[in-house]
């Protein structure tokens, strides 16, 4: 097992392994910026270094300095937590050169699915189901149609050298795809001056759901329950749950067998996550998987007793997994409270918090490294907190979480908790019938 | 004692000093010892400067002489002198030229040499050699020849 581990990380993220670490026993430096010189996570390490100044680049992301903190502090690995260097794959090979071991999965493995084309390809090979498209870049309408006939209607027409959504097209039928195509290419040669296209199958109204998977270096694999992620804005999620209202068991069982394929496909070693969309026929399709720990992970571990930073310091330290939990106790749900004003296009409120009263009470978690008379540097992202609720089933998570937010005083800024209170209110959410469009259709944000 | 803990106390007893004739403050605690020293010529208080960029200097008037802070713009090992031939070894007193080698950080076995960014003389060495030192600590405080 590890000696000291060096943290690579700021926020919430840095004290949860930070008490990870505590209860492993395992000594702790945490590096930080100037501004996070005095944060709640400097003081309950160890050791504390500054690595650089206010911005991220020249701090959070400055491996030199990194690397440099982890030699004089005499640190044998290095925890990225999420963001900044978590999914680096340049980053992890620097460690490996240094003789420090990064706790994730390896080099190869992250470079693997930072590739999104790279990724689809080997989960096609592998029989993890993709989004059904076209294998090439299509110059031809004939082409084009043949295609979508293949994979049927509706399909989204995408520039093979496009991003942003620009020269992105769905159609319903035929006639509108031979009149699209030819826009399509005109706009991404105006845009791009390339005018291929990709076509791939539209899925109307899909489900984000997620597995956490676990897998040790002798290549066994866990799947966790799985992660509702679908209430979510322009892909950033708000609130996700586990179970998911969506998913029986049957499905859960042939989504958590992908998951496992698709891990093992990259001989993926500590802790992961496949992310999947879901179609309304449980049809369900591979879009990334995340090679690190994930803000969400907390509600897997509400509905499995499982301590998943525990778990990944254990596996990247060389020990086989502990016992699998396939079926969830109960249910949690976890909202990301963001120093926000959702009322203004999620306007983030920097600035000094004044009032900090944490919820609490049966059922009740809540990860933060923030406090009254903390001023939240403009540098970084806006969360503030997870508050995280379980309970027997998903009623009483709900019923947990909104008297938890309705605890929770927070004064100096705005936060996202009145959003999350009007989430919790919906008919549709509370019935468990909603999709990644709920936001935009159900809240007009 | 914590580098934080000895810092702040440091910061203490130095605020104690000032507007004093006291010399010399020694604080013990435990196994921990602190000796605070003024420095002749060092009646006034130095500004502090903003760390950033390589030996960000913090010159501000202070009576007569301009008082500048070097500090680290790296993370790693304080050495004193720096290979293969470039001696640097500055003491206390000692007067330096601009762009003269006061001593180098170590980071990933690379020297990054500290050079003083005025003229003038080592009012205070606050590092020792093979000390770790973090970004933004200061090293030097350089009393600038008017």
């Amino acid at each position: 097992m590890f000696k000291k581990i060096l943290i690579a990380n700021r926020g919430e993220i840095a004290l949860r392994i930070i008490r990870a670490c505590k209860e492993l026993g395992i000594k702790t430096v945490v590096i930080h910026s100037q501004v996070d010189g005095n944060s709640f996570a400097t003081r309950n390490a160890d050791e504390s270094i500054c690595v650089g100044a206010d911005p991220a680049s020249e701090s959070y992301l400055n491996m030199a300095n990194i690397i440099s903190a982890a030699e004089i502090s005499g640190a044998d690995a290095i925890h990225p937590g999420y963001g900044f260097l978590a999914e680096n794959s340049h980053f992890a090979e620097i460690c490996e050169t240094c003789g420090i071991k990064f706790i994730g999965p390896s080099k190869e493995a992250i470079l693997s699915m930072g590739d999104k084309a790279r990724a689809r390809e080997i989960m096609d090979r592998e029989g993890v189901p993709i989004i059904p498209g076209s294998k090439t870049i299509l110059n031809k309408v004939e082409k084009a149609v043949r295609v979508a006939k293949k994979i049927g209607y509706p399909v989204i027409l995408k520039a093979a050298a496009g991003g942003g959504g620009k020269g992105m097209r769905i159609v319903e039928d035929e006639e509108s795809l031979r009149k699209g195509f030819v826009s399509a290419q005109n706009e991404a040669k105006k845009a791009f001056s390339k005018g291929g296209i990709y076509i791939e199958k539209y899925l109307k109204a899909p489900r984000h759901i997620e597995f956490q998977i676990s897998a040790d270096k002798k290549g066994n694999v866990h799947y966790f329950p799985e992660r509702e992620c679908s209430i979510q804005r322009k892909h950033q999620k708000l609130i996700e749950e586990s179970p998911s209202p969506a998913v029986n068991m049957k499905l859960r069982k042939r989504m958590g067998k992908a998951a496992i394929r698709a891990a093992k496909s990259i001989n993926y070693v500590t802790v992961g996550t496949v992310e999947f969309l879901v179609d309304e026929n449980e049809n369900f399709y591979f879009m990334e998987m995340n090679t690190r720990i994930q803000v969400e992970h907390p509600v897997s571990e509400e509905v499995t007793g499982v301590d998943l930073v525990k778990e990944q310091i254990r596996l990247a330290a060389g020990e086989e997994l502990s016992p699998g939990h396939v079926e969830p106790y109960g249910h949690a749900i976890e909202c990301r409270i963001n120093a926000e004003d959702h009322t203004r296009d999620f306007m983030p409120s920097a600035g000094l918090i004044t009032v900090f009263n944490l919820p609490g009470g049966p059922g009740i978690r809540v990860d933060t490294a923030v406090h009254a008379g903390y001023e939240i540097p403009a540098y970084y992202d806006s969360m503030i907190a997870k508050v995280i609720s379980h309970g027997s089933d998903r009623e009483e998570a709900i019923a947990r979480m909104r008297r938890a937010l309705n605890e929770f005083e927070i004064g100096g800024v705005s936060t996202t908790i009145p959003f999350h209170i009007e989430v919790l209110k919906n008919k549709k959410f509370l019935k468990g019938s909603f999709n990644t469009h709920f936001i935009q259709d159900e809240m007009s944000l | 004692m914590r580098f934080k803990d000895a810092e702040k106390k440091i910061k203490e007893l130095a605020s104690a000093m000032k507007d004093t004739d006291i010399q010399e403050i020694e604080y013990a605690s435990g196994s921990n010892n602190i000796l605070v020293v003024r420095m002749p010529d060092n009646k006034e208080e130095t500004a502090a400067a903003e760390p950033g960029k390589e030996q960000a200097r913090g010159p501000e008037e202070s009576g007569e002489k301009k008082k500048v802070t070097v500090y680290s713009h790296s993370v790693g090992i304080y050495r004193d002198v720096v290979p293969p031939s470039r001696k640097a070894s500055v003491r206390s007193g000692q007067k330096v030229d601009k762009g003269e080698v006061l001593g180098a950080v170590e980071s990933m076995k690379i020297m990054k040499e500290i050079l003083a960014p005025v003229s003038g003389r080592i009012a205070v060495k606050l590092i020792k050699n093979n000390d770790s030192v973090q970004y933004g600590q200061e090293l030097f405080e350089i009393e600038e020849s008017v």
